[in-house]
């Protein structure tokens, strides 16, 4: 009878789980910051259109590995949902690489009307072969170099070691710059910094304010080189799951997760900003943008050269100028 | 079958080591490349994680065949005889399973990541799941020739 019991008891607490479907969504960054808040927003617009039937369950700060991990795991469907940046995709789909390179958008204006349109989902388009379907973009911010001391033309940059995300279009860039690119994992840079086995990195605001960067290298300089966007994906194996309604709900979701992401962005960077200055970081903004511009032309010229990736690089220009 | 376990467990060893003396050698000019020459190599560190999984997985391999895998042995010493040797043959089972899986699993995933490249190397993915293929294989072999080398008592 107590069996029976228990049975009962078990049977009332799992009853909501049935026939309810739970998509897995991994993300690399802390909980309260703005990406993993996004998923949190996608995932409730998910649970209330589709009454219950799907549901989100976000493990953030790397829970489920690292980002090149996780990246794999989506695609082979052991992770339904992934929020990864443009640029470590680019290592497994070329296509995307074109969203790192520097200076490819003139501010962040430009880039929304860019990705959020049809140029956007051309691009998104190119994850399906590699079982991926790309729900939508969020806001990454520019990257910027920080230093122990200003720099405001490439030439300042000549000999330092700046450390670089693992891909090769940023060792390029940095190579042509003239700085003395380093590849190193992102939890080992404040040490390196102090240690002085580097002289400096680049990053956005929130991540420089967040990572504490700031308090061994308090020079930011306002180059913007680069807004790599982050991309939400969907494993294409849990996609073709989906009912047609379902699948419409998680997009739906994701580029609502876009507008929701966009407003905190802009007060999180803003506030990252304030806090810089109070904390006495010096920031450089009268940096000769133009120099950097100059230098990093010739990465353009392979891609200019590509049959799929130079239209594109001719059409998001096009929309430089509204 | 014993004088070709003998030489595949020598030859695992010999990858495990040469990978081994690879990882301190490149390292090493890791570390001189960035503070002698100020230009840090941006291939090293990759090349390193990479050679450590042969390191590790044809190590194991060869320490399978030789008994050196952890083990409860406080908990078989207290067994009457033929009950321990039914636990060595439970233990054989048990890793020639585990072996398998890691040869199934790691060629699925050799051949689902041969199209993508390393990041930092000019080299297939699939390289990183070649030693869990070939560890794989290797232990199941050792598992099998444990099995039938012992003699059953029944």
């Amino acid at each position: 009878m107590k069996f029976r019991a228990l049975l009962a008891a078990a049977g009332l607490a799992f009853a909501p789980m049935c026939g309810a479907l739970v998509l897995r969504a991994a993300d690399n960054q802390p909980e309260d910051y703005p990406t993993v808040q996004a998923l949190r927003f996608m995932g409730q617009r998910i649970a209330e259109q589709s009454g219950g039937e799907l549901t989100v369950k976000v493990y953030p700060a790397r829970q489920l590995g690292e980002e090149k991990d996780t990246v794999l795991a989506t695609m082979f469907g052991a992770i339904d949902i992934n929020r990864v940046n443009s640029a470590p995709l680019g290592n497994l789909i070329p296509e995307l690489r074109l969203l790192s390179l520097p200076y490819l958008f003139r501010d962040q204006a430009h880039m929304h009307r860019v990705l959020n349109g049809p140029i956007g989902d051309d691009i998104l388009a190119f994850l399906r072969p590699h079982g991926l379907v790309g729900l939508s973009f969020l806001d990454s911010g520019a990257r910027s170099f920080y230093s122990q001391r200003p720099i405001r033309t490439p030439a300042d940059l000549a000999g330092l070691k700046i450390r670089v995300q693992n891909t090769d279009q940023f060792i390029a860039m940095m190579k042509l710059l003239g700085a003395n690119a380093t590849p190193m994992s992102f939890g080992q840079v404040y040490e390196s910094l102090l240690t002085g086995v580097i002289d400096g990195a680049e990053n956005n605001w929130p991540s420089y304010m967040s990572t504490r960067h700031f308090e061994a290298a308090p020079y930011y300089s306002l180059d913007r080189h680069s807004m790599a966007p982050e991309v939400i994906v969907m494993s294409l194996s849990r996609w073709n799951s989906l009912t047609g309604d379902q699948q419409r709900i998680v997009r739906d979701a994701a580029r609502a997760a876009t507008n929701h992401m966009t407003e905190r962005w802009q007060h999180r960077v803003a506030q990252a900003m304030a806090d810089a200055r109070a904390a006495g970081v010096t920031v450089i903004e009268d940096v000769d943008i133009a120099a950097f511009q100059r230098a990093v032309q010739p990465l353009y010229h392979d891609y200019l050269a590509d049959p799929i990736v130079g239209p594109l690089i001719h059409r998001i220009r096009a929309e430089a100028q509204p | 079958m014993k004088s070709l376990c003998e030489r595949l467990s020598a030859l695992a060893l010999a990858i495990s080591t040469l990978a081994l003396i690879a990882i301190t050698a490149i390292v090493g000019w890791q570390v001189w490349a960035r503070y002698g020459l100020n230009a840090s190599p941006s291939w090293s560190e990759a090349a390193a994680l990479l050679l450590m999984l042969y390191t590790v997985l044809f190590g194991a391999a060869w320490g399978v065949r030789h008994d050196l895998h952890l083990g409860f042995h406080w908990f078989r010493q207290r067994l009457p005889a033929r009950w321990q040797h039914h636990c060595e043959w439970l233990v054989a089972v048990a890793v020639l399973l585990f072996a398998l899986l890691m040869m199934i699993y790691g060629a699925q995933m050799l051949q689902q990541t041969w199209r993508y490249s390393l990041a930092g190397l000019p080299l297939s993915m699939a390289w990183q799941y070649l030693p869990l293929v070939g560890s794989g294989a290797l232990m199941a072999l050792f598992a099998v020739e444990k099995l039938i080398s012992t003699p059953d008592e029944h």
